[in-house]
């Protein structure tokens, strides 16, 4: 059985609301959140790191959802399959 | 005799105003030429700029919902950006309803909301809230502005976030010192924010033409998108082509005449049941913006269990959301029709086609029509029959909803207004005061329940104040009627708090300076709608209903469209 790992990485507008409207996106598509990290990126931007246990179809959907954002200048979306027992 | 020479005073040449009168100055550089809104402590600034710039025509509203709903109104009946302002703290959370619905259902709407001084801000100060923490979810974009000379640019941003692709409220937050601080005004901008139409992707549009080409049974289901992009023609013209019925969502009433032999009616949870037989049946289905939201698809594993679903939508988000598709299109829904068209011979499918006719629902009174003094169906029709043909209608949320989408047959885009999927009761007369500002030459008609119609009746306040003739039905039966329906259909007829008693609308209406009427008998109904009509002012009719009708069809919530239960006989 395996377990996919989702690694979402942003880079987002340092501005009021960025975050929040990024972590909607996690909440409305209950991607399974493991850890949220956001990091000073310079040039007024935030490098948003989140890893999630969610399901492909989800994960896909929230990376669409994530580049839509107008204070998201990239997504990117990495999965790591981990073999599970 | 000594002349005075009165010395020539330099022309003005200073450019710098307050941040309360870059507002205004924006929004006007923006085109606005209506605001609704409501003034308090923390947009006490742009109150005392406000009468500087008479460009910007001010509605005073009764309740900040009601300005939300208005600049939503607003926006549907004229394709521009609707405006609201609101104080702080219960200034904008009473927005939020209005916000949400504007969300749901695709409108450009920027709400301007003043917010406590920057110093105050995250001290609970008085009507302070967290406003942009509060409308992440009902909005498409927030600003929280921080410097004074932001403020133009944010508003012009604010105004092209709003109209682009999918069309979606903003919200700009200004803090009143930012209000009272001043800058100097920016030109005004060349291009305040327009879009062109975005394109399709060839290689996605082939394919899915090649679906359409190979369908036996295809079916168009047509939705708001359509309406936003004002591709009604290319519509028509794709569904000629294909030779394909077209069912519309409830936003989605009016894209295509009902008049048309290709009008195939509503689908959904009180859709047609051919509509929904039509979708089940289908072989190839192309979807044109919408977002095949649970009312549409009913149980959403058995939604058209037989066909291949081409999406098509201007918000990629939406693709392969809801349902699986074989084609996603991502474009507006102008380019993708005119696309596919483009693509596609002209084929006759007479077998479908045939179908389609032999199923096509025929107008009939049921027995219990000829019993009762005021069937609802009958009164939607009888107010369609006395409204102008290009007259818009504004629904509220209920039962009458259902009975105006499926009685009122639009044959022009454009003219039905409802909030179709936040569903907020309380939404018409509001909306229609805002369809009327943007349309002051219209005949504009609102239908309400009795339980909506409470929610925002203070309004008639505003619809006074701004001479908006607007026509105020109130389909009166003394319940919540769509719940009292479910706890009668699915809650084992357990009736619990939908029984609703009502004021004297005659008397509220006159004490609020409005023509009142009721409506009891079938043979008053007449004359009261033309009275309403020919009065130049706003009026409020009490139309005392059936009390229990129930709205036909309607597929069990978690049912399948194919399970839908039609009207029992009577």
């Amino acid at each position: 059985m395996t377990e996919a790992q989702h690694t979402f990485e942003l880079s987002v507008d340092a501005v009021p609301g960025a975050i929040e409207r990024v972590l909607s996106v996690v909440r409305r598509r209950r991607l399974g959140l493991q850890s949220f990290r956001a990091d000073a990126a310079g040039e007024g931007r935030w490098t948003v790191r989140i890893t999630a246990g969610a399901v492909p179809k989800e994960a896909a959907l929230a990376l669409s959802q994530f580049a839509s954002l107008i204070d998201v200048r990239t997504a990117r979306l990495n999965e790591d399959d981990r073999g599970a027992s | 005799m000594a002349t005075l020479a009165k010395a020539a005073m330099p022309e003005a040449t200073t450019d710098v105003h307050r941040g309360a009168d870059l507002v205004w100055r924006a929004l006007e550089h923006a085109g606005a030429d209506v605001a609704f809104g409501y003034p308090g402590g923390a947009c006490l600034p742009l109150y005392d700029a406000l009468p500087d710039h008479p460009a910007v025509h001010h509605v005073l509203v009764r309740h900040e919902q009601g300005a939300a709903h208005m600049a939503d109104g607003y926006a549907r009946a004229t394709g521009r950006v609707g405006v609201c302002v609101a104080t702080s703290g219960p200034g904008a959370t009473n927005l939020m309803t209005g916000l949400a619905c504007a969300y749901m259902d695709s409108v450009a709407v920027v709400a301007i909301t003043g917010q406590v001084s920057t110093p105050l801000m995250g001290r609970d100060a008085f009507q302070e809230t967290d406003v942009l923490g509060m409308v992440g979810s009902v909005t498409k974009h927030s600003f929280l502005v921080q410097a004074v000379e932001d403020i133009e640019p944010t508003i012009h941003r604010a105004f092209a976030v709003a109209r682009a692709g999918r069309p979606g409220p903003v919200l700009v937050d200004i803090p009143k010192d930012i209000q009272l601080r001043t800058a100097n005004a920016r030109s005004r901008p060349e291009d305040p924010g327009t879009h062109g139409a975005l394109g399709a992707d060839p290689a996605e549009l082939d394919r899915a033409a090649a679906l359409l080409a190979g369908a036996a049974r295809p079916v168009i289901i047509a939705g708001h998108g359509v309406r936003l992009a004002r591709a009604h023609r290319e519509l028509l013209a794709l569904a000629e082509r294909l030779d394909a019925p077209v069912v519309t969502t409830l936003l989605g009433i009016g894209v295509i005449s009902e008049d048309h032999p290709l009008a195939a009616g509503m689908l959904g949870m009180h859709g047609s049941a051919n509509a929904n037989r039509m979708v089940n049946d289908a072989d190839v289905i192309l979807g044109v913006g919408l977002r095949f939201d649970d009312r549409v698809t009913g149980k959403i594993s058995a939604f058209a269990p037989n066909a291949r679903i081409i999406h098509a939508d201007i918000d990629p988000t939406q693709l392969g959301k809801n349902v699986p598709t074989a084609v996603g299109i991502v474009a507006d829904a102008g380019a993708a029709l005119f696309g596919l068209a483009a693509r596609l011979e002209r084929t006759a499918r007479p077998e479908w086609r045939a179908r389609f006719e032999r199923d096509r629902p025929r107008p009939r009174v049921a027995e219990y029509e000829r019993r009762v003094a005021l069937p609802p169906r009958l009164v939607v029709r009888a107010i369609r029959e006395a409204a102008n043909e290009d007259a818009y209608f504004v629904a509220d949320v209920g039962q009458h909803q259902m009975w105006a989408a499926q009685h009122l047959r639009f044959t022009q885009p454009d003219r039905f207004l409802t909030s179709g999927g936040l569903g907020a009761m309380g939404y018409a007369l509001p909306a229609a005061i805002g369809a009327q500002l943007g349309r002051p030459t219209s005949e504009i008609w609102a239908i309400a329940g009795d339980g909506g119609a409470q929610m925002t009746i203070h309004e008639l306040g505003t619809a006074v104040q701004e001479r908006t003739p607007v026509k105020l039905a109130i389909m009166n039966n003394g319940y919540l009627g769509m719940v009292r329906q479910w706890q009668q259909l699915f809650h084992d007829g357990r009736i619990s708090q939908t029984p609703i008693s009502s004021p004297d609308y005659v008397q509220l209406a006159s004490a609020y300076g409005v023509l009142g009427l009721c409506v009891e008998q079938r043979a008053d109904l007449g004359p009261a709608l033309a009275r309403a009509k020919a009065h130049d002012g706003p009026v409020v009719l009490d139309i005392r209903i059936e009390r229990e009708a129930n709205v036909w069809p309607i597929v069990p919530p978690g049912g399948a469209n194919a399970d839908l239960i039609e009207e029992p006989a009577s």
